[in-house]
């Protein structure tokens, strides 16, 4: 989705911390089930979600690295935590903490994604949106896409080495 | 079943809806318009009745093979397109959603963080955020166990390497102990070796050298000996020249006696001298005699001239004896003054031979007493000998045992090496083991 394309209007929207935000897609992401939370705070209706792309709910201030992050550690079978700010129907804002993993068959064979997403501490999520904006303005600084994606990758690993923690660590000690 | 129910409400609603049509039809021929209005309702009723029955039936189609599916251990599977199912059939499959997403949520958790910890990595935790009842229960039991697996961990991979470390040091000690142990033992080893070649090569000196003390003491057991007899000639000849000196002294008298001899003899030579030449004043009285008396007396001239002729002689034996007397004479005084130092000299040969015979009596003694220490020494050299065979046995024992140290050294520091690889490698294992390294 186009960053200018979209309404935002800054409301952040909060969801209780026992409940949690279910989602499944299929291999390409499209959205093949969505719990009743998911709804209310995204503020869709299930048929409006069901065969949907997920970044039906992408956030501009998003850096593209960390879907890359996430589609790539998925992909290999693993499991991944991250922060992600999402974006309601209505141009409102929720930060989750989402916990995104692959299914696999009987065979070993991933059929599907599945996310559980649950309420973040305030202190993380202020860290990681410090830390998402400069990711974010690396990779605006880029005219071409892929580079930008190189470069603000590139600075993400640095992040983590000056830490001197591997990416999953790093994401448990925000 | 419940779709037993529901078909058998299927069933009734057809039923209905059939009744009704028929009654609405039958009432319109036969103009009942009342019946026909009632039965219209009936059967507009059924018709709702039946649609609302699908959506029923279809909901607890889906509910049913997503619990059938899960009850199989599927927890993937979620009741979708919800959208048009209300009220209490609604709300049951969002909760049978619900409670998949729960458990499925918990499993994935608990996956995640055992995971994890079989790794050793204990961060992961199940995350409490999201959990209710007893799935949040569950987690927390979950968590303290594996914060406590975690400490617990902690302390025995801190404790096994310290343990290791510990046991490290001391083999690593006992290693360098056994590699000074192997040293001394080859040193020792070598030294008992020496030793034993040594203390058989002193055994056989000593005894050689035992044997040549032996050979000396006899030797001067023979010297003594030899002292003895030359003390005994020694005595001998002391009271020889003791003899000697008193034959000396009988030989002085006899000469004294022989001068006196002498004298007498010098006075008779005299006593002849005088006579003589009374006979020769006497004859040349008698040739003058006989020369007056001519003729007659020229006989008794010729004895006259015998007379003379025989006094001459007699004077000349009696020179000649004078002679000889002081010939004597003069070879007594020798003699005596030859007796006298031969005195002399015996006497000094007999108090000479008295201190030889003292010496030498002193000197046998000392040989006697070096000849029994000469013995002694040589038995002492003997034993000596022996035991230096017994050190060179006790050498070779030592050797063989210092061999065997060496090689129980050798053997001791290797284990100890192995030990210490084994003990790193344990440690390693242990700790890898449990994730912490
Ligand atoms: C199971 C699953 C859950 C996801 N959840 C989100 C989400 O909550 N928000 C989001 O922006 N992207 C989510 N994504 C990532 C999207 O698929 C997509 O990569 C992302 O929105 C970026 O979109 P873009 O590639 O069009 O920029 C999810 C992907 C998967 C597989």
């Amino acid at each position: 989705m186009a960053k200018n394309s979209v309404i935002l209007t800054g409301v952040e929207r909060t969801f209780s911390s026992d409940e949690i935000i279910v989602s499944k897609t299929d291999l390409k992401g499209r959205i093949i089930y969505a719990n009743e939370v998911f709804q209310r705070v995204s503020g869709y209706q299930e048929q409006e979600l069901l065969g949907q792309p997920h970044s039906i709910i992408r956030h501009p201030n998003m850096p593209r690295c960390v879907f890359k992050l996430l589609w790539d550690t998925i992909e290999s079978g693993k499991e991944i935590f991250a922060y992600v700010l999402n974006r309601a129907r209505n141009g409102d804002e929720y930060w989750v903490f989402a916990h995104v993993t692959p299914t696999f068959d009987r065979s070993g064979k991933i059929v599907s994604y599945h996310s559980n997403r649950r309420s973040p501490r305030r202190e993380a999520t202020k860290k990681v949106s410090d830390l998402y904006a400069q990711l974010l303005a690396e990779e605006d600084r880029h005219a071409d896409r892929k580079e930008g994606m190189a470069a603000s990758t590139k600075m993400m690993i640095d992040v983590l080495g000056q830490i001197g923690k591997p990416y999953d660590e790093f994401v448990f000690s925000l | 079943m419940n779709l037993s129910s529901v078909s058998k409400a299927k069933l009734a609603i057809g039923v209905a809806l059939a009744v009704g049509v028929l009654l609405v039809a039958s009432s319109l021929a036969s103009g009942q318009w009342v019946v026909a209005g009632g039965a219209g309702i009936v059967t507009l009723a059924s018709v709702l009745a039946a649609r609302w029955l699908w959506i029923v039936d279809a909901s607890l189609h889906k509910a049913c093979s997503v619990l059938a599916a899960a009850s199989q251990g599927d927890l993937d599977r979620r009741v979708v397109n919800i959208g048009d199912a209300r009220g209490v059939i609604g709300q049951m499959l969002i909760n049978v959603n619900r409670l998949l997403d729960l458990t499925e949520a918990f499993t994935k958790e608990a996956d995640a963080a055992m995971g994890c910890a079989a790794e050793g990595r204990y961060f992961r935790q199940i995350l409490h955020d999201g959990m209710s009842g007893e799935f949040a229960a569950h987690a927390d039991l979950i968590n303290q166990a594996l914060t406590s697996m975690d400490s617990r961990t902690a302390t025995f991979a801190k404790e096994s390497t310290a343990v290791g470390g510990t046991i490290k040091t001391a083999s690593q000690a006992m290693a360098a102990t056994a590699t000074e142990l192997e040293a001394t033992s080859r040193q020792m080893r070598e030294i008992a070796h020496t030793s034993s070649a040594k203390s058989a090569d002193v055994a056989r000196v000593a005894e050689e050298a035992s044997t040549d003390v032996e050979t000396v003491a006899s030797a001067a057991e023979q010297v003594s000996t030899g002292i003895r007899e030359i003390a005994e000639r020694v005595s001998h000849s002391a009271q020889q020249a003791k003899a000697t000196v008193q034959k000396v002294g009988q030989a002085d008298q006899d000469i004294q006696s022989l001068v006196e001899a002498t004298e007498r003899i010098g006075e008779v030579v005299n006593l002849i001298t005088a006579i003589a030449n009374q006979t020769n004043l006497l004859a040349l009285n008698a040739t003058i005699e006989a020369a007056r008396a001519g003729e007659a007396g020229k006989g008794f001239a010729v004895v006259a001239g015998e007379v003379k002729t025989l006094a001459n002689q007699t004077a000349r034996a009696t020179e000649d004896i004078v002679k000889q007397i002081g010939a004597i004479c003069t070879a007594t005084e020798t003699a005596v003054e030859a007796i006298a130092k031969i005195g002399d000299l015996v006497h000094d040969i007999d108090s000479a031979s008295t201190a030889i015979a003292a010496t030498t009596e002193q000197q046998s003694m000392a040989m006697t007493d070096i000849s029994r220490s000469i013995h002694n020494v040589s038995a002492a050299m003997r034993s000596v000998a022996g035991t230096i065979s017994d050190v060179a046995g006790t050498a070779d024992t030592a050797t063989e045992a210092a061999g065997q140290v060496l090689a129980a050294a050798g053997d001791l520091a290797e284990r100890t090496v192995r030990m210490n690889d084994g003990i790193d490698q344990f440690v390693d294992r242990v700790c890898s083991g449990i994730g912490r390294r």
